[in-house]
C-alpha cells in the first residue's frame, strides 16, 4: 500500500498535465485492452514454451517441418532480393530525376499492392503451362532427375518473381521519402565536399536508406510468411501450408499450436533485431521538392521508363490483362449483381474492422501523447504492433485457442456461450483487429507526429480540458491520416486470405474467399469476376490514399 | 483587476539526475507590472514560463497567484484552470481554424453575444478586422503574432506570459509590434512577464528587468 502511494505520488510529479487518477485508469484500460488483443499471441507463445505438442509431432517434424522450413527460407530470401531490385531503382529514379510521366509512374508503382499474392499466382497458370514442351524435352534428353530439378526451379522462379512483383511497393513506399528528401540534399552536400559517386553511394545513400528499406523488407517477409493461397497453388509446402495441414489434415490443434509458437518466436526475434538496427534513426519527412530534380536526356528517360515500368507491368498490368482476358473469353458477361452479397460482406467486414482498429489506435496514441511518459508510449506501441508479428495462420490458431478457452470459462452462461461459438463473426473480427491494428497505429502515429505539442499546450492554457483538446485540436488535424488508415486497413483485410478462410462463419463468402473457392473447385476462369472486383476496389482505395498524401 | 504572482524557492530538473534548469528561484510580479526576464538561451527562461502556465510541474517550490496556490506541496492546478495567457515565439495558431475561431477558442464559457463582441473588439484592437475569415497559413509573420496576442488576451487572463514573441520578426517590425503590445498591456492593465534574449528589448519596455543565468537570478534592476 505504501509502495502504491509512493508510485502514485511519483506519477503525479511526473505527469503534471493530467490528473493522477485519470492516468492510472487510462493505463489500466491500456493494459486490459492490450491483454485482450494479445491473448492469441500469448496463448501460442505459452504453448511453445510449455512444450506440449500432439502425438504426431515427431512425424510432422521429420517429414513436413524440415522441408517446409527450407522451402520457406528459399522463398523469403528470393522474394526479398527481387522486391529490392524492383523497388529501390524505381524509388531512386522518381526522387532524383525529372522525366516525362514521372507523376503517373509514382501512382502506378503503388498499384500492384491492390493485387493479392494468391490471385497473382493463379493468373500465371497459363504462362507456366506454355513451358511444358520445354520440360518434356528436358525429360527425354536428360533423364527424370534433371527434369524434376528443372521443374522445381521453374516453379520457384515464377513464384518468387510474381510475389515480389506485388509486394515490392512496401519497400518502395518506405524508401521513396528518404530518397526524395534527405538522401538527395545530403548527397549534394557530400558532392561539394569532394566525395565521388561511389563514395556518396556508400557513405550517404546506403546508410540513410537502410532503416527504411529494412522496415519495408520486414513487411514483405511477413506477407510471404502469411501467404497460403499462392504457395499452395504452386504446390509448395511452406510453413503456413504445413500448419494448415496439421490442423485440417491431422486435426491436431496441439501440434499446430506448437508449430505456430516456433514461427512466432522466430518472427519476434527478427522484429526486435529490426528495431535495434533502426536504433535512433528516424525517417525524414517527405517534403519532395521538385525544384532541384535533375532533368534527364533521352537515354536517361528511356532508362527511367524501363526501371519504373517493369515492376508495374509484372505486378499490375499482367494480372489485370490476364483477368480481363479470362473474363471476356470464358465468361458470358460481367455480372456485378451476382457478387452483390460478397461485395457487401467484404465492405462491411473491412470497414468495421478498420473502425475498431482506428478507435483503439486513437485511444492508445492519445493516451500516450497526454501522459508524455516514455513507458506509456512504448507500451502502446508494443501492444499495437505485436499482433502484426503473427502471420495470419499463426494468428488463426491463437484465436481458435482463445475461443475454446473462453468457452470453458463461460460454460454456465448459455447466451454468452452461444455468442462465443468458434464459427461466429466475433472471432473473425477479433483476429483481424489484433492483426491489423499495427497498420492503423502506424498511420495515425505518423499523423500525431506532425501536430506540434505547443498547439495542445496553447489549447490547455486557453482553458480546455485534455479530452476537449483532443476533440477540437487533434481530431480535426488528423482527418487525412484517419481516412488513410481506414482505407489501408480495409485494403489489407480484403486481400487477406488465411484468417478469413479459417475463421469465417459457415457460408460467409467475401470476394477473397470466393475467388479462392472457385480456383479450388477447378473453376479457374470463373474466378476472374470476383478477383477483378477485388483488385478494382483496392486500387481505387490506394489511389485515394496517394492523393491524400500529396495534398499534405 | 490587480493580480499578484509569487514564486517561492522554485527548482526544476527534467531528469531525475540531471542538472537543475532552475535553481532555488524566487520572484514576485506586482499588480500592473511588466517584468522583463533576460538571459542567454538555455538559462531556463522558457521553463520558468511553462511552470507558471502549468505545462510542467516544478521539482520543488511553490507558485501562488494572489492567495491561491497554483503549485504547491500538495496542489497542482492544471493549466486550463489557471487563467494565465501565453504568447510563444511561434505563435502556435491552430492551423485548421480561422483567425476568428482561433481568438474565440478560449471563450468557450462566455455567452454567445458577449463572445461575439469580444472578438470584434479584439480584431479592431489588433487592426485585423478584415482578416477575420483567413486561415493562419494565409497570414504574414507579424499578423500571425498579433492574432496570437489577441487569442491569449481574449479570456482576460490574470497574467500574460510572453515567450520571445517577436524574435522571429525583422527589426523594424519587431520594434513596432513590441510597442503596440506593451501599450495594449498597459491600457488593459494586465500584468505580464516578458522573456527575451535581447537586452535592449527588455530595457525599453519593462518596468523592471531581471537577468537569469544558469537557472539563477543574477541581477535585478
Amino acid at each position: 500500500m505504501i509502495h502504491f502511494l509512493k508510485q502514485f505520488r511519483a506519477l503525479r510529479s511526473h505527469t503534471g498535465l493530467t490528473s493522477a487518477p485519470g492516468v492510472i485508469a487510462g493505463r489500466l484500460l491500456v493494459l486490459i485492452l492490450g491483454l485482450i488483443l494479445l491473448s492469441p499471441v500469448i496463448f501460442i507463445l505459452w504453448g511453445a514454451a510449455t512444450g506440449s505438442h500432439g502425438e504426431s509431432w515427431p512425424h510432422v517434424k521429420e517429414y513436413l517441418l524440415t522441408p517446409a522450413l527450407k522451402t520457406t527460407a528459399i522463398l523469403l530470401i528470393g522474394v526479398a532480393l527481387v522486391s529490392l531490385l524492383f523497388s529501390l531503382p524505381a524509388a531512386w529514379c522518381l526522387s532524383n530525376y525529372q522525366f516525362w510521366g514521372r507523376r503517373l509512374f509514382s501512382i502506378l508503382l503503388i498499384l500492384p499492392l491492390a493485387v493479392p499474392p494468391y490471385i497473382a499466382a493463379y493468373i500465371t497458370t497459363e504462362a507456366r503451362e506454355s513451358a511444358i514442351p520445354w520440360l518434356v524435352e528436358i525429360r527425354t534428353n536428360h533423364g527424370i532427375d534433371t527434369y524434376l530439378k528443372a521443374e522445381l526451379y521453374h516453379r520457384y522462379a515464377w513464384l518468387i518473381a510474381i510475389m515480389a512483383s506485388v509486394l515490392y511497393p512496401y519497400i518502395f513506399l518506405a524508401t521513396r521519402s528518404v530518397f526524395a528528401h534527405r538522401s538527395r540534399q545530403l548527397g549534394q552536400a557530400a558532392q561539394l565536399l569532394g566525395a565521388g559517386r561511389w563514395r556518396r553511394f556508400r557513405t550517404i545513400h546506403v546508410p540513410l536508406v537502410r532503416p527504411a528499406a529494412i522496415a519495408g523488407l520486414f513487411l514483405v517477409c511477413m506477407e510471404v510468411l502469411s501467404d497460403y493461397g499462392a504457395a499452395k497453388h504452386f504446390g509448395f509446402n511452406t510453413v503456413t501450408v504445413v500448419i494448415f495441414r496439421t490442423w485440417f489434415g491431422l486435426d491436431e490443434l496441439e501440434t499446430a499450436r506448437f508449430l505456430s509458437g516456433t514461427i512466432l518466436a522466430g518472427v519476434l526475434v527478427i522484429l526486435i533485431l529490426e528495431r535495434l538496427q533502426r536504433g535512433r534513426a528516424r525517417f525524414g519527412e517527405a517534403h519532395s521538392s521538385i525544384d532541384n530534380l535533375q532533368h534527364t536526356g533521352q537515354s536517361g528517360t528511356l532508362l527511367c521508363w524501363i526501371v519504373c515500368s517493369l515492376p508495374i507491368a509484372l505486378g499490375f498490368a499482367y494480372p489485370l490483362v490476364t483477368l480481363i482476358q479470362w473474363q471476356t473469353e470464358h465468361q458470358q458477361n460481367f455480372v456485378l449483381s451476382e457478387y452483390r452479397s460478397e461485395i457487401i460482406r467484404t465492405t462491411l467486414l473491412t470497414l468495421s474492422v478498420a473502425l475498431i482498429c482506428i478507435l483503439i489506435s486513437l485511444f492508445f496514441l492519445a493516451f500516450a501523447r497526454f501522459t508524455k511518459r516514455r513507458l506509456d508510449q512504448t507500451l502502446a506501441q508494443a501492444i499495437s504492433s505485436a499482433g502484426y508479428a503473427a502471420p495470419s495462420t499463426v494468428m488463426a490458431v491463437g484465436v481458435l485457442g482463445v475461443a475454446s478457452l473462453s468457452r470453458t470459462f463461460s460454460s454456465e452462461n448459455e447466451s454468452l456461450q452461444s455468442l462465443l461459438v468458434s464459427g461466429s463473426l466475433i472471432w473473425l473480427l477479433f483476429a483481424l483487429t489484433s492483426r491489423y491494428l499495427a497498420v492503423s497505429g502506424q498511420v495515425i502515429s505518423a499523423g500525431f507526429q506532425t501536430i506540434p505539442t505547443p498547439l495542445e499546450q496553447s489549447a490547455r492554457i486557453l482553458g480546455r480540458k485534455p479530452w476537449m483538446v483532443f476533440l477540437t485540436i487533434h481530431l480535426p488535424l488528423l482527418r487525412a491520416p484517419l481516412i488513410g488508415a481506414t482505407i489501408l486497413v480495409s485494403v489489407d483485410i480484403s486481400k487477406e486470405l488465411p484468417l478469413t478462410l479459417l475463421l469465417r462463419p459457415f457460408d460467409f463468402e467475401t470476394l477473397g474467399t470466393s475467388t479462392y473457392s472457385l480456383v479450388n473447385q477447378g473453376h479457374l476462369f470463373a474466378s476472374a469476376t470476383p478477383a477483378l472486383i477485388l483488385i478494382g476496389l483496392c486500387a481505387i482505395g490506394l489511389i485515394i490514399v496517394e492523393f491524400l498524401n500529396r495534398k499534405k | 483587476m490587480s493580480h499578484h504572482l509569487t514564486l517561492h524557492n522554485i527548482s526544476h530538473r527534467y531528469t531525475r539526475r540531471g542538472l537543475p534548469v532552475l535553481d532555488d528561484l524566487s520572484l514576485t510580479l506586482d499588480p500592473f507590472e511588466i517584468l522583463s526576464l533576460v538571459g542567454p538561451s538555455g538559462c531556463g527562461k522558457s521553463t520558468l514560463l511553462k511552470l507558471i502556465a502549468g505545462l510542467e510541474r516544478p521539482t520543488s517550490g511553490s507558485i501562488r497567484l494572489d492567495n491561491e496556490y497554483l503549485t504547491g506541496p500538495r496542489r497542482f492546478l492544471p493549466p486550463e484552470k489557471r487563467n494565465i495567457g501565453l504568447v510563444s515565439q511561434a505563435g502556435d495558431l491552430f492551423p485548421h481554424m480561422t483567425v476568428e475561431k482561433n481568438i474565440a477558442y478560449g471563450l468557450h464559457k462566455w455567452r454567445r453575444a458577449s463572445r461575439k463582441d469580444r472578438i470584434i473588439e479584439l480584431l479592431e484592437t489588433i487592426e485585423l478586422s478584415t482578416l477575420a475569415k483567413r486561415y493562419p497559413s494565409e497570414l504574414s509573420g507579424g499578423e500571425a503574432q498579433r492574432v496570437a496576442l489577441a487569442r491569449a488576451l481574449a479570456p482576460r487572463p490574470k497574467i500574460l506570459l510572453l515567450d520571445e514573441p517577436f524574435s522571429n520578426l525583422d527589426d523594424g517590425l519587431r520594434n513596432r509590434l513590441r510597442d503596440f503590445t506593451f501599450d495594449l498591456l498597459r491600457k488593459s492593465k494586465t500584468s505580464a512577464l516578458f522573456v527575451s534574449h535581447h537586452q535592449d528589448d527588455a530595457h525599453v519596455v519593462g518596468d523592471r528587468t531581471i537577468s537569469l543565468q544558469k537557472g539563477r537570478i543574477t541581477k535585478q534592476a
